[in-house]
């Protein structure tokens, strides 16, 4: 049995194990799922592959969330990068690596802020057109201005953090592995 | 969702009391106290989508996953939504934040990469490891002998021996011009064939309850594990079939052996047959002198843990009786599941030839019609949560046919329009004010004219 999840060499689970705050039995847990993900089996995992799972793919924010879990950007998710990224949502996770994810999915660009036009392209992704761009780009303004203390028109990461102060992150963004 | 203790909620349709809410409102209510409660929408299916592929699927309404042991009714989702309401007054959060609020949307597919109930529903069960110490390997290693040199070769004997005959039997048959007497014997010698089969896998079925008697405008449905169902059943009560055309020994079988059934056969992805297909299933059942037809509405086979959409499809036909059976195998000694993608049909059964004994329960459980206001999709829908029930299956409203194409963005609008709704109701005032200023920008220059 299980003859997938002994491909992880003890070493590399050690380490693994030293990057994340998993531990041995949830690595090569996450391991079985990550090759069951890879279709192909070519160690890592596409988009097109992530959207082969009906409930991620129908998710309206499933292209930034991939994007977060992509680091070094070359369009695809190897093992590394996976588990890096779920380890922030471990119930053990640092609060501040998860507000940080939040920040991620909005800062489109990596420039650390958050823009007026950034905001409005991730509102977009999750009302579709169900809302007009007028009315989108109201709650946008609104939101930044409610956020924005330095007056600079977009969020920083401490503007940002201090919006989700009273946010139980530990609760919300925790996920069962 | 895994029975982790893991509450799914979708806020689905017609939902009863909290009469000073709108469903909208009670919606939005759910999304946001989610987090409070633990409660989180897993699939975001919340009305009757169709797929590409035309009229093969349409989603059941609601949906609602829980432990396998409970089976939710109607009644506790209002009494959850009442909890949720009166839950969310007592916190007094009127604050909204836009940042916090649509985090769940993100939580939602991380939770979705790192397990989601689709895959889950086609996942053989790993085998459990218990041969850990010397004196359980010894005892284990003695019965693979056993199943593996004793049973499996008496067992294969058997079958092929059981097969030949049966074989031999329809070549004589072939000489014999048809009639009706002719069909009655070949149909009690594929009873007999089916036992053969029972035999060979050491089969150890129990039935609860009789079958219903023929009757026209009747359709058997049951859920759907591997081709096994189909063996179970004939042998106990001789049906017939509509399916998917299986290539190989199968297709062989299909063709050929069970012609005499008038079974009826479809590509999987031929919709243009379908009115045919219709046709045919009609003309079927009406004739009493059939064998029952059997129907598997979830149209993919799921590992017996899962139930997935039934599709519309039969629960279409006009006055149809439908006959619900619910199928549970028990897996202490192996998984009945059949993968067709992982495993030939021949390696399916060696493999559960090899293994000790096959258990199952099939209920027959009491025949249902339509009622006069029920949509076909409420009806399949209701069909499905009795079998789920009956077999302890955790009901989903994912079509089986997602395994071989890609959700189409008509459901994820469905998300998208929950998310938008939400905003509307917390900057509906913003919005209004928006077009009040409109209003009078146009009606600004009109009366500046009149001025001039």
């Amino acid at each position: 049995m299980g003859t997938n999840s002994s491909s992880l060499r003890p070493e590399e689970i050690e380490e693994m194990q030293k990057g994340t705050n998993f531990n041995q039995k949830e690595i090569k847990r996450l391991y079985k799922r990550f090759k069951k993900l890879d279709k192909d089996g070519n160690g890592c995992i596409t988009s097109d592959e992530f959207f082969m799972i009906p409930e991620l793919a129908v998710n309206p924010l499933v292209k930034r969330v991939i994007s977060i879990f992509d680091s070094n950007g070359d369009d695809s998710v190897n093992f590394k990068e996976f588990i890096t990224a779920l380890s922030v949502f471990n119930s053990r996770g640092d609060k501040n690596a998860k507000l940080e994810f939040a920040f991620k999915v909005y800062d489109i660009d990596n420039d650390g802020f958050i823009s007026n036009g950034e905001l409005f392209k991730v509102l977009k992704m999750m009302v579709g057109n169900n809302l007009s761009d007028i009315q989108l780009q109201q709650i946008v303004d609104k939101t930044i201005l409610e956020a924005d203390e330095d007056g600079d028109g977009k969020i920083s990461f401490q503007e940002f953090a201090k919006v989700l102060t009273h946010t139980d992150l530990d609760n919300k963004m925790t996920v069962r592995v | 969702m895994r029975a982790s203790g893991l509450l799914s909620v979708t806020p689905s349709t017609p939902m009863s009391p909290a009469a000073h809410l709108n469903d909208e409102q009670k919606k939005s209510l759910i999304k946001r106290v989610q987090s409070v409660d633990g409660f989180r929408i897993t699939a975001p299916l919340e009305k009757n989508q169709t797929l590409p592929f035309v009229g093969i699927a349409d989603a059941t309404s609601s949906f609602f996953t829980t432990d396998k042991e409970q089976v939710w009714t109607d009644d506790l989702r209002v009494e959850i939504e009442d909890h949720i309401i009166s839950r969310l007054r007592a916190s007094g959060q009127d604050s909204f934040n836009i940042f916090s609020d649509l985090l769940p949307v993100v939580v939602e597919g991380v939770d979705a990469v790192v397990k989601d109930s689709f895959t889950e529903s086609f996942r053989p069960r790993a085998p459990d490891a218990w041969n850990w110490n010397i004196f359980l390997f010894f005892t284990w290693t003695l019965g693979v002998i056993v199943r593996y040199l004793v049973l499996f070769p008496m067992r294969f004997l058997f079958l092929l021996l059981g097969t030949l005959i049966f074989i031999l039997v329809n070549l004589i048959l072939l000489l014999v011009p048809p009639s009706k007497g002719k069909d009655a014997f070949f149909r009690k010698l594929l009873n007999v064939w089916s036992s053969v089969w029972l035999y060979s896998l050491s089969a150890v079925i129990k039935y609860h309850n009789a079958p219903p008697p023929r009757r026209p405008n009747q359709i058997f449905v049951s859920n759907h594990t591997s081709l096994i169902d189909f063996i179970v059943l004939t042998e106990h009560c001789g049906v017939a079939t509509v399916g998917q055309k299986h290539p190989g020994l199968v297709g062989f079988l299909q063709n050929k052996v069970i012609a005499p059934l008038r079974n009826i056969w479809f590509e999987r992805f031929e919709s243009r047959d379908r009115s045919l297909v219709a046709k045919r299933i009609k003309d079927h059942i009406n004739d009493t002198t059939n064998p029952p037809l059997l129907i598997f509405p979830e149209g993919v086979c799921v590992n017996n843990e899962y139930c997935v959409m039934f599709k519309k499809g039969v629960f279409e036909i006009d006055d149809v009786e439908i006959c619900p059976i619910a199928i549970k195998y028990n897996k202490t000694f192996s998984d009945p599941y059949w993968s067709s993608k992982d495993e030939s049909f021949v390696g399916h059964i060696m493999r559960l030839m090899k293994s000790w004994c096959l258990v199952a329960d099939v209920w027959f459980l009491e025949p249902e019609k339509k009622g006069k206001k029920e949509s076909p999709i409420d009806f399949a829908s209701r069909i499905q949560k009795m079998i789920s029930a009956k077999a302890g299956l955790v009901n989903l409203s994912w079509d089986g046919y997602l395994k071989y194409y890609a959700p189409s963005d008509r459901l994820r609008n469905e998300r998208q329009k929950i998310v938008a709704n939400q905003l509307k109701r917390r900057f509906g005032h913003l919005f209004v004010e928006e077009e009040e200023e409109q209003k009078e920008k146009k009606e600004e220059p009109q009366s500046d004219k009149k001025n001039e």
